[in-house]
């Protein structure tokens, strides 16, 4: 209960010095008096039952987050928009929000079980497997300690033997076989369990024959899935994917152990259903690699909180792609008529629209929407399709619980489930692909072709999309846009509360003070006649020296794909600008602003990591935002850089041989060859089978770096740290000097 | 000789009885959110203390215009056919429920009603113009008759009828 009490002493030190908080205080705090009074009682039978059954601990796990919910509304709601005015009180709010994220984790902890509960009964039912089939198995199990929601660990355990099964049955030639390869006679089965990326991943590799794509094919053909002609066409690696084709299945006899007429294709299809993904990696002669990525959860989705004609919606963040403004004067982005049906012209494709108010039929008053200048429009994601969804508003982002659809709407094609929000009231989260049924959505040939022909292109579809911050710096101004990953957090603070001392300009905050920067100081750009009331702070991360930047207004936050053109905007504390929304938006560089803001301090280090300075490194880095801060970072040590999309590029580049390299610096998940493969190809390489290798990954992301280890990466470092990548590149340099 | 007791309510005028034992609770709270695209029947979806609950409005399954929300408006919250089950040693009751538990909608709450098996009356061909297939008996009380509900089918026709305003595609 320490959380509880940390809410419970910052509202003390606030709110119990002014009258008008004291009522609310009393509320607030009995409703959190009487949550911990029932938290614990929970606890207490929890504790007298000795132990927890799954049924129950489930129901605990739920039964806490109804309190949390409760508790956390209890409080936001007890404070009216008058004591947030106080002094002191929004970073309160940020603690208070801070300290509840917490809370919620641990309450989710609780729904979570460790994947030992599947693995640990593995290595018994592999040996039995493996006498059956007369072959000697050496079994390895990492990440036992990995997390995953109950029901999926539930539903994972059949298709976990299935995929086991056929490594043993299909997989592993006899010893005989084996030993007159060239392999060793017991054969090899790893199987293990990480987290990446937000996602638990559960990999069954094998040392045995892998997959033979020509045997596919011609299976594939026998079996009709594929006619002859449409098997002469495919790549190998894309005649491996045949295995999970609806209907096919290889085991050339049934066997006991595998081969049962339950096919791949229905493991894919579970999985998927769990939210997750499967893959394949297969080498002939050397062995085969199934890939499992399962979410960590399913009872709690981030989603986006939208509202259509007065009412709340929730839109799973997975299926989002990005969000469109159009102002309705804006000549450009019109909604169209093409065939009866409404379209937007994105990008140059067309995207076909649907109304949510109109698809649901709700009912709005007569002048329902004409005071609207803008319209919001969801891009949601299908596969290879998109459609837009036109809502009111965008509200937030926000963790959902969901709680399964009711019997008696089981047949609704338009809702995936229901949630219930902060205030108590229950909001339908939206099913996207019921939706596009519902309205009659066909998406035509054509732009499968496209989709193809931008596959080949390369990279827009699998480029990262990136969340931006969108301000203002005046009423009328230009748009500005940060990356939401280079933000500490955004302050709303009073003008009057900013002190001036030697013609700069500081916050007072926790204590301490914050330099306060205004963008028209430093850049050429309009700044508003006056101040108003309030304004936005926005605190970076990830920077030595931090300072906050004024805005005027913070206008939204979006998530898209955005490629941002780096020639028509130049100049210091820039990076480049795009069109976002219709909008030309202009993207800050936020490190070389601050060195204008702060010369002194920057220079200082600017002559410490002149050791690296003349070096020549190349870099691979696929998402363009990246590739152009991290260039800058590098060039600002004094260093060359070549700059590449991706790892099949860099090695171009190398092993042409035009120019040499010192250092490379890649990205690790990256289109067409990533920074695992390009490592191991510069490692097998002759000419740079010592360079250094520096690699970069997202921040947070639990990368499996192991792997990367063995595969030849010198060290990791994270994105967008620019401090810490300074100081590794010129460690790692002066290693390579010494070695020299 | 056994008596049973009934809630009584009044929808459009017409006065229904259902069994107490099949009733969990009578709320005030219709703050229910719409969904639309739904069966005719269904109103929406309430959070009863973290439990999604259907409300249902059954005026229309019964040939009665749809509610409208007043002062009296009050939500019948009927048990799932599972938690009935421990409560009753005949299982006729059990067949009665639907499979979860959902809200009805009703303009106003009686009083709960004494009944001899014997009063339980097989209703006519069209008592006070509800089809008899939705009737399991009427009663004739002092002032007024008391048509009892055969909940499951009822809810079960409500939920059959869908919303039949289709989208132009």
């Amino acid at each position: 209960m320490l959380a509880r009490n940390q809410i419970v002493q910052s509202l003390d030190r606030k709110l119990a010095e002014t009258p008008a908080g004291e009522a609310i205080y009393t509320g607030a705090h009995a409703s959190m008096e009487d949550c911990q009074r029932r938290l614990c009682a929970m606890l207490q039978e929890h504790r007298s039952r000795g132990v927890l059954s799954e049924e129950a601990a489930r129901l605990l796990g739920d039964q806490y987050q109804r309190e949390f919910s409760e508790m956390k509304e209890a409080v936001l709601q007890g404070l009216p928009n008058r004591l947030s005015e106080l002094p002191g009180m929004n970073a309160t709010m940020v603690n208070l929000d801070a300290v509840t994220t917490n809370l919620q984790e641990n309450i989710m902890r609780t729904r979570m079980q460790s994947i030992d509960a599947l693995f640990g009964k593995l290595p018994r039912q592999v040996r039995q497997l493996a006498k059956q089939v007369a072959k000697e198995v050496d079994l390895t199990i990492t990440g036992n300690e990995v997390e995953l929601d109950k029901s999926i660990i539930e539903a994972l355990s059949d298709h976990l033997n299935h995929l086991i099964r056929n490594s043993l049955d299909h997989g592993f030639e006899p010893a005989d076989e084996r030993e007159s390869l060239g392999k060793p006679r017991q054969c090899q089965l790893a199987i293990r369990a990480f987290h990446e990326g937000g996602q638990v991943h559960i990999e069954i590799e094998d040392d045995g024959r892998g997959i033979d794509p020509e045997m596919i094919k011609g299976k594939a053909v026998e079996k009709g899935v594929i006619t002859a002609a449409e098997a002469e066409k495919l790549e190998d690696r894309e005649a491996v994917l045949l295995v999970f084709a609806p209907g096919f299945s290889t085991a050339e006899q049934v066997s006991d152990i595998s081969g049962r007429g339950v096919g791949m294709d229905v493991v894919r299809t579970n999985i998927e259903d769990l939210g997750g993904s499967i893959e394949v990696d297969s080498r002939l002669g050397r062995g085969t690699r199934m890939s499992l990525k399962l979410p960590l959860t399913l009872a709690i989705i981030p989603s986006l909180l939208v509202k259509v004609a007065g009412r709340r919606f929730a839109v799973p963040q997975v299926s989002l792609d990005e969000l469109v403004r159009i102002r309705r004067d804006d000549p450009e982005h019109k909604i169209e008529t093409v065939q009866g049906a409404e379209v937007i012209r994105l990008r140059g494709k067309l995207l076909p629209l649907v109304k949510l108010v109109d698809l649901l039929g709700m009912d709005v008053p007569a002048d329902y929407g004409q005071d609207r200048r803008a319209t919001h429009i969801l891009v949601l994601k299908l596969g290879a399709h998109r459609y837009g969804l036109v809502v009111d508003e965008v509200l937030d982002s926000e963790e959902i619980v969901v709680k399964p659809l009711p019997i008696s709407l089981k047949d609704s094609r338009c809702y995936a489930g229901a949630t219930i929000m902060g205030d108590g009231a229950v909001a339908m989260i939206l099913d996207v692909l019921g939706i596009s049924d519902y309205a009659g959505l066909r998406f035509s040939e054509a732009e499968d072709t496209e989709h193809v022909d931008e596959q080949s292109e390369g990279y827009l579809d699998r480029t990262e999309s990136q969340t931006l911050l969108l301000f203002r710096n005046a009423p009328d101004g230009e748009n500005f846009a940060l990356n939401l990953a280079l933000i500490s957090r955004i302050e709303k603070i009073e003008t009057s509360a900013i002190t001036k001392v030697g013609g700069k300009e500081y916050l007072k905050l926790e204590g301490g003070s914050l330099r306060l920067l205004r963008l028209h100081d430093f850049l050429p750009v309009s700044y508003p006649a006056g101040d108003p009331p309030e304004l936005y702070v926005i605190i970076p991360k990830l920077v030595k020296h931090p300072m906050g930047i004024i805005a005027y207004e913070c206008e939204d936050v979006i998530t898209a794909r955005v490629e941002v053109e780096r020639n028509n905007v130049k100049g210091p504390g820039l990076l480049g600008s795009a069109v976002i929304g219709g909008e030309m938006t202009v993207f800050l560089d936020i490190f070389s602003l601050f060195e204008q803001a702060e010369p002194e301090i920057y220079r200082q280090e600017e002559v410490r990591q002149r050791t690296i300075s003349g070096a020549h490194i190349l870099l691979a880095e696929d998402t363009s935002f990246f590739r152009a801060v991290e260039k800058k970072y590098i060039e600002s040590l004094g260093a060359t850089v070549t700059a590449v999309k991706d790892g099949r590029e860099a090695w171009r580049v190398l092993s042409e041989g035009k120019e040499s390299f010192d250092l490379v610096v890649t990205d690790i998940e990256m289109p067409l060859m990533d920074g695992l493969e390009l490592t191991r190809t510069i490692r097998s390489s002759e000419r740079y089978a010592d360079i250094p290798i520096v690699a970069l990954t997202s921040l947070g992301a639990d990368t499996n770096r192991e792997e990367g280890m063995q595969a030849g990466v010198t060290v990791y470092e994270t994105k967008l740290d620019k401090d810490r990548l300074a100081a590794t590149l010129k460690q790692v340099m002066e290693e390579v000097v010494s070695h020299a | 000789m056994r008596d049973e007791q009934f809630v009584s309510f009044r929808i459009d005028g017409h006065l229904f009885g259902i069994n107490i034992l099949t009733v969990r609770e009578i709320i005030r709270n219709v703050d229910y959110t719409p969904v639309e695209r739904t069966p005719e029947s269904v109103r929406g979806l309430l959070n009863l203390r973290g439990q999604i609950i259907t409300v249902l409005d059954l005026g229309p399954a019964l040939g009665l215009p749809p509610r409208e929300i007043g002062p009296e408006t009050r939500c019948v919250i009927l048990k799932s056919a599972e938690e009935v089950a421990p409560q009753i040693e005949d299982g006729s009751l059990c067949e009665e429920m639907y499979g979860e538990a959902v809200g009805l909608m009703v303009d106003r709450i009686g009083d709960v009603v004494q009944v001899a098996e014997d009063d339980l009356e097989t209703p006519p061909a069209n008592a006070n113009g509800i089809d008899s297939d939705h009737l399991r008996g009427v009663v004739k009380l002092e002032s007024d008759l008391l048509l009892v509900l055969t909940l499951k089918t009822l809810i079960e026709a409500g939920l059959q009828r869908v919303d039949a305003t289709e989208v132009g595609a």
